[in-house]
């Protein structure tokens, strides 16, 4: 099993500046090879505090690959659809290049109707523009002198620069929440999957789709998983409480206003059940997220219970992305928890 | 006078990968604040070897910015043609943030057919929606709640994020060419012009617009002029001659080949005269590009005398952006020539232009 961290910027320009938010995420990045952290990873947002401090987790990438020798950069997602396919593969090149063949290229179809509206792209055309894009982008890095004409792009005979360090490209992850389909279709095409842990049994059921579909299409070893969790490991119970959970609450209090038109009225034939997602959300508690795995809050011994118990519910999944900084939490504490967490849980998994 | 690196790849991947030719940039960028370049600085092109090893400046100086301290991180250009005004405003405030607040932001319109075709944009719009990106851009970075309904672009109440670093905002450069409505553009508005040593005659006429536009709008001082120029300064005129002639030439070569298009058909109203480009590039020589202090290269002090003269012609500039590392030459001597040019040359021209060092 593999740890890597992850930032997942949800302040405002009241509570922090940009400098202060990615210098702090910098910092926790130059302790990551030392620590055995597998991989950097970082969203892509826009305009709402939810993520928008990361509108380019390509340019955070590239810094970070700066400050790291072995850790892996994940993007964890792009968002092909607010941009053109031969810009993003062209720039997942160059990152690839960069950090002399480390990037890991995770895709995600974006859900934010405040950003479709800023940006002008439909919901509705949404799983068709992913779909479009990935076929592009999959090809450009792939091969040369590619020409495309599709219901959203069209382009004659095209080679993306540079070509990819990583041969014949750079690993793929599709980030998905829910649908079997999306599940189905990642393992069908090789891809890694980035998942949000749901409750352990849904998990367990759309983590098996994925490794058969793998399977099935004839592809080697078992297909890569990949969770993303909020951790603060604490020697203390009541300090791992005390600082986790109002940061954790945050979390969740940006995410329900950064999605709440989901709630209010939005609705898209491309995100069924969207509103039921927002709402399960907007109801989750500390204690719950703790109780069902989400969140690694706790003593190193709480936390590595939990994270056996969560494997064992969801029937393994192979790498964990974890937030090691979030909210507003004091950074020297953050520190310490990631070497906390570094000597005393990871050596039981990895 | 201010001297900064400005990095232009025209390698092709039979040349050297991606990796290697970052590698070797980033070693020169690891030297930028010790031996006193003031900035560093690159492209964004797509594919083909001219410029395309570099489609996000924005990346690539988020990874100079953790090379350096002091020195400016300087996009040019980012080309607001190919994007979102919105997701490029957001992206370049992120990178000063990452910088803790040392973005330039120069900004064109680019010009490659090529990459226009494979975008699915007109050239006959480029203006106007470089004018939109303006507008948006500059209102995006210093005001929250912008609303906006143009003819390329519309959004509701927007703020991006992060807010800049730099207060009100970075600053801004323009590219300009040769098209005399982008040097008083860029005066009227108190932007900063990067552009290309053109003969020297040519490009004075165009600064003269510049500063002019500048004045009469109100803006204090005199503007801010920022050149490149190819630059390799060795001990002896042969050996600068012979290892940096070949190199570029292949640059030359390569921005031929990019840009012929306009000298087999393509034209727009937006463009005027770059079928003359194409020519003017097919017939460069090594010698034409010295003798018309386009190009730095030779000793010490020949590049201080080819300074000192275009500097005269020209009618003064601020800011030389030094092009160290053109074609394949090789990164050692790279290392060499900037040691030698910080040591003998910088020195000797603290006090020339209105931005002294």
């Amino acid at each position: 099993m593999q740890f890597g961290i992850q930032f997942f910027p949800t302040n405002g320009p009241d509570q922090l500046s940009g400098a202060d938010f990615w210098g702090n995420a910098l910092a926790c990045v130059d302790l990551c090879d030392e620590l055995g952290f597998s991989h950097v990873r970082t969203v892509e947002h826009y305009f709402n505090p939810y993520g928008g401090y990361s509108p380019s987790p390509i340019a955070f990438l590239s810094a970070a690959a700066m400050r790291t020798q072995k850790a892996r950069l994940v993007t964890g997602a792009v968002l092909p659809i607010f941009s053109h396919p031969l810009k993003v593969a062209s720039e997942l090149c160059l990152l690839d290049a960069l950090s002399n063949g480390r990037l890991e290229a995770g895709f995600a179809r974006a859900f934010l109707p405040l950003e479709f509206e800023r940006f002008g792209v439909s919901l509705d055309e949404s799983k068709a523009r992913f779909e479009e894009a990935m076929s592009v982008i999959t090809r450009v890095l792939t091969e040369e002198d590619v020409s495309h004409d599709g219901k959203f792009w069209k382009f004659p005979e095209t080679t993306v620069y540079p070509r990819p360090t990583q041969s014949p490209r750079m690993p793929i992850w599709i980030a998905a929440v829910q649908t079997p389909e999306s599940f189905i279709n990642a393992g069908r095409n090789g891809f890694g999957v980035m998942a949000i842990p749901m409750t352990g049994s849904v998990m367990n059921d759309l983590i098996g789709q994925y490794r058969k579909a793998w399977k099935e299409a004839g592809h080697p070893g078992n297909g890569r998983v990949m969770l993303a969790f909020h951790m603060y490991c604490s020697e203390s119970a009541d300090d791992a409480r005390s600082v986790g959970e109002p940061e954790l609450m945050d979390y969740f209090r940006a995410f329900a206003n950064a999605a709440r038109s989901w709630t209010t009225g939005t609705s898209s034939k491309d995100y069924a059940n969207y509103d039921k997602i927002v709402e399960h959300l907007d109801k989750a508690t500390f204690d719950g997220q703790v109780a069902n795995g989400s969140a690694w809050i706790g003593t190193p011994d709480m936390i590595a219970k939990q994270i056996e118990q969560y494997q064992e519910t969801v029937g393994g999944f192979d790498i964990a992305s974890i937030q090691v900084n979030f909210g507003l939490m004091d950074q020297k504490k953050a520190h310490a928890s990631m070497r906390l967490f570094a000597n005393e849980v990871m050596p039981r998994f990895t | 006078m201010q001297f900064g690196m400005h990095f232009f790849p025209t390698s092709s991947p039979s040349q050297e990968s991606g990796a290697d030719y970052w590698n070797g940039i980033l070693s020169c960028v690891d030297l930028a604040d010790d031996l006193g370049f003031s900035h560093v600085r690159t492209v964004e092109h797509y594919f083909t070897p001219y410029g395309g090893y570099s489609p996000s400046p924005i990346a690539m100086l988020s990874a100079a910015a953790m090379r350096t301290k002091h020195a400016r991180l300087i996009t040019g250009a980012v080309l607001p043609a190919f994007s979102h005004p919105l997701k490029l405003a957001s992206e370049l405030c992120l990178l000063d943030a990452l910088s803790n607040g040392r973005l330039e932001i120069g900004i064109a319109r680019a010009f490659l057919p090529l990459e226009f075709e494979r975008f699915g944009v007109s050239l006959d719009e480029s203006r106007a929606r470089f004018n939109e990106a303006m507008d948006v851009i500059t209102r995006l970075l210093s005001e929250e709640n912008v609303a906006h309904q143009g003819q390329f672009w519309k959004f509701p109440e927007t703020t991006i994020l992060p807010r800049p670093t730099q207060q009100p905002a970075p600053p801004f450069w323009i590219a300009a060419v040769q098209t005399p409505s982008s040097f008083e553009y860029a005066g009227r508005n108190g932007y900063g012009v990067m552009a290309i040593p053109f003969a020297g005659g040519v490009l004075r006429e165009y600064l003269e617009i510049y500063r002019k536009a500048w004045k009469e709008a109100g803006h204090r001082g005199n503007g801010k002029v920022m050149l490149v120029f190819h630059t390799y300064c060795a001990p002896t005129m042969q050996e600068a001659r012979a290892t940096a002639e070949p190199q570029l030439l292949d640059y030359f070569r390569n921005f031929a080949n990019a840009a012929r298009s306009w000298a087999t058909g393509t034209s727009s109203s937006d463009y005027v005269g770059y079928d003359k480009i194409v020519a003017f590039l097919d017939k460069i020589t090594f010698d034409d590009q010295v003798t018309s202090g386009a190009a730095w290269i030779g000793t010490p002090d020949s590049i201080a005398r080819q300074l000192q003269d275009y500097y005269d012609i020209v009618g003064g500039f601020d800011i030389a952006s030094l092009q160290i590392r053109f074609g394949q030459l090789q990164v050692d001597k790279v290392h060499q020539s900037m040691h030698l040019f910080s040591r003998e040359i910088m020195p000797r021209f603290k006090e020339l232009g209105s931005i002294v060092a």
